[in-house]
């Protein structure tokens, strides 16, 4: 097996466990809530019924907070890449005028 | 060689003037949702994640056609501008639609009582948010291989398969998740209607801003790229220019 095989097994790898992790979270949370559901299950008298105490002002705002965030988020990650590419772009520009120079002077020379 | 272009960069930027007008419209969006849409009756305030909720599910869909469509060119004609459409594509729809699955269930807390159940929509839109998150994470640890280029193609490719079956799930499996937008309309009062249409286009706009700032950024990356190779190329001729000179 050559070693880029090797190396692309490994990568392979280690995307599959990052899913893996990731589904196993999920599916964590997904069957924690599941079985808070399940536990309410039987009969009750409507008195002894509690109702529901969640503030729906606190959840509108945690939604739209935990979108902007992510969208801020992501504004800052592609900001970054964009200021890492304009600084590779200014090497590169710099590396151009470098060789523009030395061809000018092997051309004098000649 | 325009990226080397001094000038191009100091001239006045389209993208910029476009992202200065979708903050003014997301602002102005928010000031509908929270003070011109009214409450509804039986959910009350929480009915409002409704306005970013559902834009941003179609935003989501559109980013993975992008991708799709990227993905189906870059297999086809090995063109890296489509492969570069094809991650943008991803990775703007799977923060929409990372914004629905969390913006999703909080609502869901309030409407149904509990943060996630087993309901068809919601588990088709959780494969297909976790295909596209393999996506990315198959396109960040693989290297910029030709391989990984190619997998990452056939896992947008494959996540798609997946937007039909969200689609169709509510009234194919008779999930729970409501269906207020169909063919005959949104069912939504007047004041409602307007709020959701101004948070389609404040969504659509943001939408637009980061797929253009994400292909420029992959664009500019792949010129550097292109433009060092040349580069390197003309370096070694200017090496043996400069030694024959020396020589003689």
């Amino acid at each position: 097996m050559t070693s880029k095989r090797i190396k692309t097994l490994i990568v392979a790898t280690r995307a599959a466990l990052v899913a893996c992790g990731v589904h196993m979270v999920l599916a964590a949370t997904a069957w924690a809530a599941e079985g808070d559901a399940l536990t309410e299950s039987g009969f009750r008298p409507a008195s002894e019924v509690e109702q529901d105490t969640v503030d729906g002002g606190l959840l509108l705002i945690a939604a739209y907070a935990v979108a902007w965030i992510l969208i801020a988020g992501y504004v800052f990650i592609v900001a970054k890449r964009a200021r890492q590419a304009n600084v590779e772009l200014d090497a590169v520009r710099l590396l151009a005028r470098d060789l523009e120079a030395r061809l000018d002077e092997s051309e004098a020379a000649k | 060689m325009n990226e080397l272009d001094p000038q191009r960069r100091s001239t006045l930027d389209p993208l910029g003037l476009f992202a200065i007008v979708t903050t003014f419209v997301l602002l102005t969006t928010l000031g509908i949702i929270f003070f011109y849409a009214p409450q509804e009756r039986t959910m009350g305030i929480v009915q409002k994640i409704f306005y970013i909720h559902v834009p941003s599910a179609i935003a989501s869909y559109i980013g993975f056609f992008i991708a799709f469509g990227g993905s189906l060119g870059y297999l086809f004609t090995k063109s890296r501008r489509a492969d570069i459409w094809a991650r943008a594509g991803a990775e703007v729809g799977v923060l929409f639609c990372s914004i629905v699955l969390i913006t999703g269930p909080l609502w869901a807390r309030k409407a149904w009582g509990t943060f996630w159940t087993g309901e068809p929509r919601l588990m088709l839109t959780l494969v297909l948010f976790l295909t596209f998150c393999a996506y990315l994470v198959v396109y960040s640890l693989g290297g910029r291989s030709e391989m990984t280029r190619r997998i990452c193609a056939m896992l947008a490719i494959l996540g798609v398969v997946n937007i039909p079956l969200v689609r169709w799930s509510v009234a194919r499996w008779r999930g729970h998740h409501p269906r207020v937008i169909t063919g005959e309309g949104a069912g939504v009062s007047s004041e409602m209607e307007v709020a959701l249409l101004a948070g389609f286009i404040a969504i659509a706009m943001l939408f637009v801003t980061l797929l253009w700032l994400r292909v420029r950024v992959g664009a500019t990356s792949l010129n550097v790229e292109e433009q060092r190779h040349v580069l390197e190329k003309l370096r070694v001729r200017v090496d043996r220019a400069h030694r024959k000179v020396e020589a003689s």
